[in-house]
């Protein structure tokens, strides 16, 4: 978890490439423009080509592409799940049966696709949510929301969050770790009391340990002056390079959406 | 319960991020009259806590395991408005650089994990400890709370998915609020063990400091 962290703070790959360097009030827009409107598309056609896009994108940020696939195996279990469960549970045309004596499975044509799309949808999502990390880093997109008001009370927690979750996991580790020296081994089911009464008892000192520790925070920052106001300097108006970019990339969500079938049924239904 | 982007349908996304905006605007709103902007520095931190202890697994039966949510947890110990904004957080966080929930099912993940989980929780705990005002009572009104606020996220989970028309809803209801339902179990017991833990100590130790964290004498 940690190392991931690390790579996001400092944002990944080439920071000299281009697409590092575009606004990132323009880069939050564009993502979120095209996750929004690639999660809906519907043809399996469209959602490659999205995902292409994105690994060009991706590629031409020069971000590691090594770091990038172990990224993207972590998927698997969810999309390896779905395409094993939804041919068994959507009604359709069959492809694939066994009987077993009064018990039959029976896979569905549908069912695949469906899989298929919906894995598809959240792979584009994934790939283009991780562009904007780690091209943008943390900081930069934090600096982007406060621009399109998200309240300020937000920003500065996800900031202390971010600080904060290093040392509490931290803590958390060695504890589960003086645990085991003592010679715990949890149970093996839910009605194994010992085995909740220590976990409840970590997890109960590590609430009070954290609780005291934003305390001490807290103090030592008024004690600095800190009046809950942070000064952020404004950020220069985007330049035309940058919106061209964002527009490219919003005309390329609208021109895969626009050849979707999907969209086509959807604005239908709601006339 | 994460959901991801493309399960849910465009108006299922907007109405529900429309309507978790509300309430996480609301909390936002109320936590600066009782807390102050100031004390964001410790709401920070008590996020990074229910991050961490999200990382607790416990087992749940036949070598398969859940996690903490930590929704009645923060609601019974730091009062529900504190709790949406500390797990709006962590859902912001999950989804940024884990992508455990979707950039447009955000709303959705807000709305079941952060606003429906300790409202229902806190409500539970409220009731029952009224109903039954000895420590048993108690006991039994956090756990309750716990089972409760897991099943209700996971309840509007489903109905969220259904209603978007990608899984029928009598095959993801089922699933989703048994698996629940044994999640919400390990949940209760933990959550129990940790609010008794710390309100003991706080009885003793600290009396003023829960009225610090907005708990508002739960």
């Amino acid at each position: 978890m940690t190392r991931l962290m690390d790579d996001f703070l400092r944002t990944g790959g080439c920071p000299g490439s281009f697409l590092h360097r575009v606004d990132p009030r323009v880069k939050v827009l564009a993502v979120t423009g095209f996750v929004t409107l690639s999660a809906s598309l519907a043809s399996r056609a469209g959602l490659v080509l999205a995902v292409v896009f994105l690994l060009a994108l991706t590629a031409a940020a020069r971000l590691p592409l090594r770091w990038l696939a172990g990224r993207l195996l972590w998927l698997l279990p969810f999309a390896g799940t779905m395409i094993l469960l939804f041919p068994f549970i959507t009604p359709g045309e069959p492809v694939w049966r066994w009987e077993w004596g009064a018990l039959a499975i029976t896979a569905t044509r549908e069912g695949w696709q469906h899989a298929l799309v919906l894995s598809l949808r959240v792979v584009a999502a994934f790939l283009a949510v991780n562009f904007l990390l780690a091209t943008t880093g943390l900081r930069q997109v934090l600096e982007a929301l406060s621009f399109f008001r998200v309240p300020a009370v937000f920003i500065q927690m996800i900031e202390f969050t971010i600080r904060y979750i290093f040392v509490v996991a931290d803590e958390l580790r060695r504890m589960n770790t003086a645990r085991a020296a003592r010679g715990f081994v949890p149970g093996k089911h839910l009605f194994h009391r010992h085995t909740f009464r220590t976990l409840g008892q970590t997890v109960g000192v590590l609430f009070v340990r954290s609780w005291e520790r934003g305390e001490r925070i807290y103090h030592a920052m008024l004690a600095r002056g800190y009046t809950g106001r942070v000064h952020r300097k404004a950020l220069p108006p985007p330049g035309g390079l940058d919106l061209a970019w964002g527009a490219f990339i919003l005309l390329v969500a609208l021109g895969l959406h626009f050849f979707d079938p999907g969209t086509i049924t959807w604005l239908l239904s709601w006339k | 319960m994460h959901i991801p982007d493309g399960f849910l349908d465009t108006r299922i996304w907007v109405g529900a991020g429309v309507l978790s905006a509300g309430a996480v605007a609301a909390a936002v709103a109320k936590t600066r009259k009782v807390l102050e902007d100031r004390q964001v520095p410790a709401l920070g931190v008590m996020a990074a806590f229910i991050f961490a202890a999200q990382m607790v697994n416990f087992p749940v039966a036949g070598g398969t395991s859940g996690h903490l949510l930590g929704g009645a947890l923060a609601a019974i110990l730091l009062g529900p408005w504190s709790a949406g904004l500390i797990l709006t957080t962590v859902l912001i966080i999950q989804m940024l650089f884990f992508y455990d929930g979707g950039l447009t099912a955000l709303g959705a993940n807000v709305l079941n994990m952060a606003v429906i989980a300790p409202w229902v929780a806190y409500g539970t705990c409220r009731l029952v400890s009224n109903l039954f005002r000895s420590s048993a009572g108690r006991t039994a009104a956090i756990f309750l709370a716990s089972w409760m606020s897991v099943m209700a996220a996971a309840l509007a989970a489903s109905l969220e998915i259904a209603f978007s028309g990608t899984v029928p809803l009598k095959i993801v209801l089922p699933a989703m609020l048994g698996w629940h339902a044994l999640i919400g179990i390990g949940e209760g017991l933990i959550t129990v063990v940790v609010v008794s833990f710390v309100s003991r100590l706080w009885g003793l130790e600290q009396p003023e400091q829960k009225s610090v964290a907005g708990g508002e004498g739960l």
